[in-house]
């Protein structure tokens, strides 16, 4: 699917703009239904489903946030929200003026940010633990925590994103800057993950966020 | 985009509850029965504490603060126990939705401000702690605990987590580092002291409220907060300037011989005393140090001196001893040479004003004695002033790391770690 392609909502009928250059799937902001694009062609034959939901975690991004990541603008254009047991994760899915995405993740006001696509974890299993070396490629992490996605909300437009249904484990390994996120559901597609670096806030240069008087 | 889900039902007494927290609350209590429960379907089970929950912590759940510029609220407040000694501490959970969670942890009137870090501080290690920075941290307690109490809203499970967990603290007052680990998760958090009456001013509660202070906090910085490096630091410098003063005092003096001669017991055959030849001193008030060097072998001298001024009449007495003893201990079989005493004495007179001045010497001699030697010097720079004011700059520092150290052993007295046992 590329640049600029129009799709039509299986839900509602209603036409979007894709931005990104390999969308992964589309949530209608209007009926909730999910477009699986997987970065070919509009998938008309999978049966319509409604994404969840996004519940309300005062996060304050939102779609349509802007903000600067290496000296490139980009724009928050879609969403998904992991609810785990004792945490919770919002990829923000941005993309660029040229049509390239990342994901940038936040969680109770610390953010990272994801930039390449999801590989394959060739080592053990068993090494995904807290408090354990990660072997990857470029270098090891320490695993800092597993735990149980409970609940997935969509929104948006997407990169490629494999499992959308909870059920299925994240687990977070870091060394320095250096983060990695491993998404692993048990008998299902093995292991894969994304490696990305920790940011602090201010230096995304975040705009066009929620304003939050509700607390002050 | 707001969702649905800010209203749930209690299961214990069917209360709705609105959720502070929205979709970050993931466990609460009853605000009519008190009981926790998750908002989770990972465990339904209800908890009841050991601790009614008629408590009421000296923090309110809703009280608000600002902290570093941003306004914090207060979600939720546990009582944890720790499993061994059984003593408790209160942890506040506070938000902020620009900086996430943090906690306020209150033991002893002793709150510590602790928040997550995202990665692991240690940047090398020594046994029993680590270096973060260039900052020494050393372990302080390694403990488990549970919740025996809990109000308010949380954002993960604290019960199980609190029991799940096992916990280091390594201090460097005021700041520390926390991890708490599991079989599934590994948290830092850094944190600092902060005075009671900071919180109670950041959270407008009346400081009265708040529990009394007893003892030193285990992260809470010593008051007067010198460090002991800065102190020896100055002391060294301070010394050394002393030594540079003396050495430009030494410089300009005089130091000028203005008698020397060698007397014999014949010199007192028909007196008790014998007066040194008449020096003067003028220019100005100055000292002049007197000189005894007597040739005792296992035998005393003793005499008594007065500087007479022959101006004014005015005497300045004092008396010097001179001993030296020696000879071999026979002990298990081998000898040890011992000896005590010397052969020489000295006397400093300051400020001696400007006249004409002899010395009177009233000698008592030992068995074997048969004479002395007397040197008189003028303009002397005394070493002692420097050793009394070496003396005197130390006082200070030597009361003050004495009691730094006292201290800083009462604030290990409660680890399983002190490094003063």
């Amino acid at each position: 699917m590329s640049l600029h392609t129009r799709i039509t909502c299986p839900g509602c009928q209603a036409q979007h703009t894709l931005r990104l250059r390999l969308t992964g799937r589309f949530i209608c902001p209007y009926c909730r239904a999910q477009a699986v694009v997987d970065g070919i062609a509009q998938d008309a034959s999978r049966p319509l489903i409604t994404a969840a939901p996004m519940p309300d975690d005062l996060s304050f991004v939102q779609i349509g946030t802007t903000g600067v990541l290496d000296g490139a603008p980009f724009e928050v254009i879609g969403r998904i929200r992991l609810q785990l047991r004792n945490d919770y994760k919002n990829f923000w899915c941005a993309v660029r003026k040229e049509g390239s995405g990342f994901w940038m993740v936040e969680s109770f006001g610390s953010f990272a940010v994801y930039n390449g696509a999801w590989q394959p974890y060739t080592d053990l299993a068993s090494k995904l633990r807290s408090n354990q070396t990660i072997p990857l490629p470029d270098g090891p992490v320490t695993g800092q925590y597993v735990e149980r996605c409970e609940g997935l909300a969509l929104l948006g437009e997407l990169l490629p994103w494999s499992i959308v249904e909870p059920g299925w484990f994240v687990v977070q390994g870091s060394k320095g800057a250096r983060t990695a996120f491993f998404m692993t559901k048990p008998n299902v597609g093995g292991i894969h993950y994304l490696l990305g670096k920790k940011v602090p806030v201010e230096n995304l240069k975040l705009a066009n966020t929620l304003p939050w008087n509700e607390w002050n | 985009m707001s969702g649905t889900n800010n209203i749930i039902s209690c299961p214990a007494c069917n209360t709705s509850l609105t959720l502070r927290g929205k979709a970050l609350t993931r466990a609460l209590t009853c605000k009519n029965c008190g009981v926790y429960f998750r908002t989770g379907s990972w465990n339904k089970e209800q908890e009841k504490f050991q601790i009614p929950y008629t408590f009421e912590p000296a923090l309110p759940i809703g009280a608000k603060g600002e902290i570093g510029g941003f306004i914090y609220e207060v979600m939720g407040v546990v009582i944890k126990k720790e499993r061994k000694y059984k003593y408790s501490w209160r942890e506040y959970l506070i938000f902020n939705r620009h900086r996430g969670y943090a906690f306020l942890s209150e033991y002893d009137g002793h709150w510590n401000m602790v928040w997550p870090v995202d990665s692991d501080p240690r940047a090398s290690l020594f046994p029993g702690g680590f270096y973060e920075d260039g900052q020494r941290f050393q372990l302080y307690q390694k403990y488990s605990a549970d919740v025996a109490y809990a109000r308010g809203e949380f954002f993960f499970d604290v019960v199980d987590m609190t029991a799940s967990t096992r916990n280091e603290e390594y201090i460097n007052p005021p700041h520390f580092f926390a991890l708490e680990s599991s079989d599934d998760s590994m948290l830092w958090c850094k944190g600092e002291y902060i005075q009671r009456n900071a919180i109670a001013d950041i959270f407008s509660v009346p400081l009265e409220k708040l529990p009394r202070s007893v003892g030193l906090g285990y992260t809470q910085p010593a008051s007067g907060s010198f460090s002991i490096s800065s102190l020896v630091i100055s002391l060294i410098v301070l010394i050394l300037a002393t030594f540079v003063i003396q050495y430009i005092i030494s410089a300009r003096s005089a130091d000028e011989n203005i008698f020397h001669r060698d007397f014999t017991s014949a010199d007192f055959k028909d007196q008790k005393f014998v007066a040194t030849t008449p020096f003067h001193l003028n220019g100005g008030p100055q000292s002049i140090q007197i000189n005894i060097h007597v040739p005792v072998d296992n035998d005393w001298f003793f005499s008594e001196f007065a500087l007479v001024n022959e101006t004014t009449g005015e005497e300045y007495n004092f008396t010097k001893e001179v001993e030296y003893y020696h000879g071999y201990d026979y002990e298990d079989g081998g000898s040890y040479y011992w000896s005590e005493g010397g052969t020489t004495a000295e006397a400093y007179i300051s400020r001696l004003p400007d006249g004409t001045y002899h010395v009177n010497i009233y000698p008592a001699f030992g068995t074997t004695v048969t004479g002395f030697d007397i040197a008189i010097w003028r303009d002397v720079p005394s070493r002692l002033n420097v050793l009394w004011t070496i003396i005197g700059l130390a006082i200070f520092p030597v009361i003050y790391i004495i009691w730094a150290k006292s201290r800083e052993k009462g604030r290990w007295a409660d680890s399983d770690y002190s490094p003063y046992e």
